[in-house]
């Protein structure tokens, strides 16, 4: 029977699309929780300046106090704790990996047990990292820098627990390990992140946010005041685009409006490792552009989009294995 | 007709691929703004950190403006290492408290409720003075004792004839 060829935008799509699960191998995942714990590290090495909680929010709201994060003296003692914890959350797995390498039918169920300490290990990093966010969003101003840490901190502990609670490997969807499904729900919560505020983008303005873009110049105007007042030194981002977006209307709406069907499908990007790459270069220069224009720092978002959707080791080790095999081959 | 839809889509939710990923898109997007509809503080609607409709930049608008602080004697003030917080934050929250104040007003109608972005300087001083009291007392930087006192400035920035304009209004002082 003669096989129906594929017609070529089937093709393209499969190529684009294409179902195939990322199934990392064991030294993606830990660059994966290295760049996951440097961002939680680096959002929770140091004392909070807030003091007060003016405006409570979220488990403030509640009646949960977490001042105790800007005394000086308390934080002494929990950082060193913290970093232990993160570091333990780096290293545990890979004995999971060493073991299982070695005889992977009798330590599965020391694999299991190693998830269920990372698992409690991974309590403290995000706790501290929700009341941290809790506390500066309770001064009255909401703030979105670490959400996406706590968000991603939160993913890989829902994912190991998940793991913990099935227990048996083959259970797990598509054949992940735990470290696999941790990674792939970091992914799906991020991805989630940029669906939403596309979204929202949409609903807020009633549908007119690519027709009001021109206005972005007066945002643009005002983080750059809003930059100076911050250390009292001039920014240098490019401030001279506040005055060209106004005067070049659709240029603002071709630039700016090219972010929001990157948010939007960013779901596309979970499908397979050529589209976490498409989109993970995307909204990382999205970010970077961000930064450029409004002097805003997007520093964790670009951090955690490169581990987890880019993946630059993987593709340049991959890569190269091929160029080799090729290589190979042509000489054998 | 319900009755066989509702197997159709309880089918179509279990062929969803990426569950977890649309389970937080309907959390963050639906659910949240949902619980949190009737905050008082409208920047506080759709926010339960972490979770977050992320608003940023959703609206744009013909004007816009953003706070600074000065000395007594009218010299900037950097806000991180005598405040401990960035200008973003202090206008989002001195904002959050205009907007409040503004519905204590009355409109060109005299109803209650007058525009925030109408408000003259004096009617933002109630609302610039308790900001910059917040923010001192609150410090806990030995910088905010090297002034005696503090102004908070409103910078408009509208367009005018097509060019970005920018005008400073004095609405707080302590």
């Amino acid at each position: 029977m003669i096989e129906k060829p594929k017609s070529f935008f089937k093709t393209i799509w499969k190529f684009c699309f294409g179902f195939e699960p990322i199934r990392h191998v064991w030294w993606e995942t830990l660059l994966i929780r290295c760049a996951i714990a440097y961002a939680a590290w680096l959002s929770l090495k140091d004392a909070r300046s807030e003091t007060a909680q003016p405006a409570p929010h979220g488990l403030a709201a509640w009646g949960v106090d977490f001042t105790w994060l800007s005394d000086d003296k308390t934080m002494a003692t929990v950082v060193p704790l913290l970093n232990i914890c993160l570091l333990l959350y780096i290293l545990l797995p890979i004995v999971s990996t060493w073991f299982d390498r070695r005889e992977p039918l009798r330590t599965s169920f020391l694999s299991w047990l190693i998830d269920i300490a990372t698992c409690f290990i991974l309590l403290p990093p995000f706790f501290i990292s929700l009341g941290n966010g809790t506390l500066i969003n309770s001064q009255g101003a909401m703030n979105h820098t670490t959400q996406i840490v706590t968000s991603a901190l939160l993913a890989q502990w829902l994912a190991l627990a998940w793991s913990c609670y099935r227990r048996d490997p083959s259970k797990l969807p598509r054949g992940y390990n735990s470290q696999q499904l941790a990674a792939d729900w970091t992914r799906q919560i991020i991805a989630a992140t940029y669906v939403v505020s596309a979204t929202t983008k949409l609903l807020e303005s009633n549908g007119n946010w690519l027709a009001d873009t021109p206005y972005f110049g007066l945002q643009i105007a005002k983080a750059t005041g809003q930059a100076y007042y911050e250390w009292l030194s001039p920014p240098d981002n490019a401030a001279w685009l506040s005055q060209f977006f106004i005067d070049h209307p659709h240029v603002a709406q071709g630039i700016v409006g090219l972010g929001l069907p990157l948010e939007l499908f960013a779901f596309l990007a979970l499908f397979n490792r050529r589209s976490a790459l498409f989109f993970g270069i995307g909204l990382a220069v999205l970010h970077s552009t961000i930064t450029e224009v409004m002097h805003l720092n997007f520093f964790y978002h670009k951090l955690l989009l490169v581990a987890l959707f880019v993946n630059p080791v993987w593709w340049v080790i991959t890569g190269t294995k091929r160029i080799i095999g090729i290589k190979d081959v042509a000489t054998a | 007709m319900i009755s066989q839809l509702i197997p159709k889509l309880n089918q179509w939710c279990l062929n969803l691929p990426f569950k977890f990923h649309w389970f937080f898109v309907v959390l963050t997007a639906v659910v949240v703004p949902w619980l949190t509809a009737s905050h008082p503080v409208k920047a506080q609607r759709g926010e339960w950190y972490p979770f977050s409709n992320f608003p940023m930049y959703s609206n744009f608008e013909p004007t816009a403006y953003y706070v600074y602080i000065t000395d007594k004697e009218d010299k900037p003030v950097a806000m991180i290492p005598t405040f401990g917080t960035w200008p973003t934050a202090v206008k989002k929250a001195y904002d959050a408290k205009l907007k409040a104040h503004a519905k204590t007003l009355l409109n060109k109608k005299g109803k209650l409720g007058k525009p925030s972005k109408d408000l003259t300087s004096e009617e933002c001083r109630p609302v610039g003075d308790a900001m910059l009291k917040q923010l001192r007392d609150a410090s806990k930087f030995p910088e905010v004792k090297k002034h005696s006192g503090y102004r908070l400035y409103q910078m408009d920035i509208y367009l005018d004839n097509g060019k970005i304009t920018q005008k400073p209004k004095l609405v707080g002082e302590v």
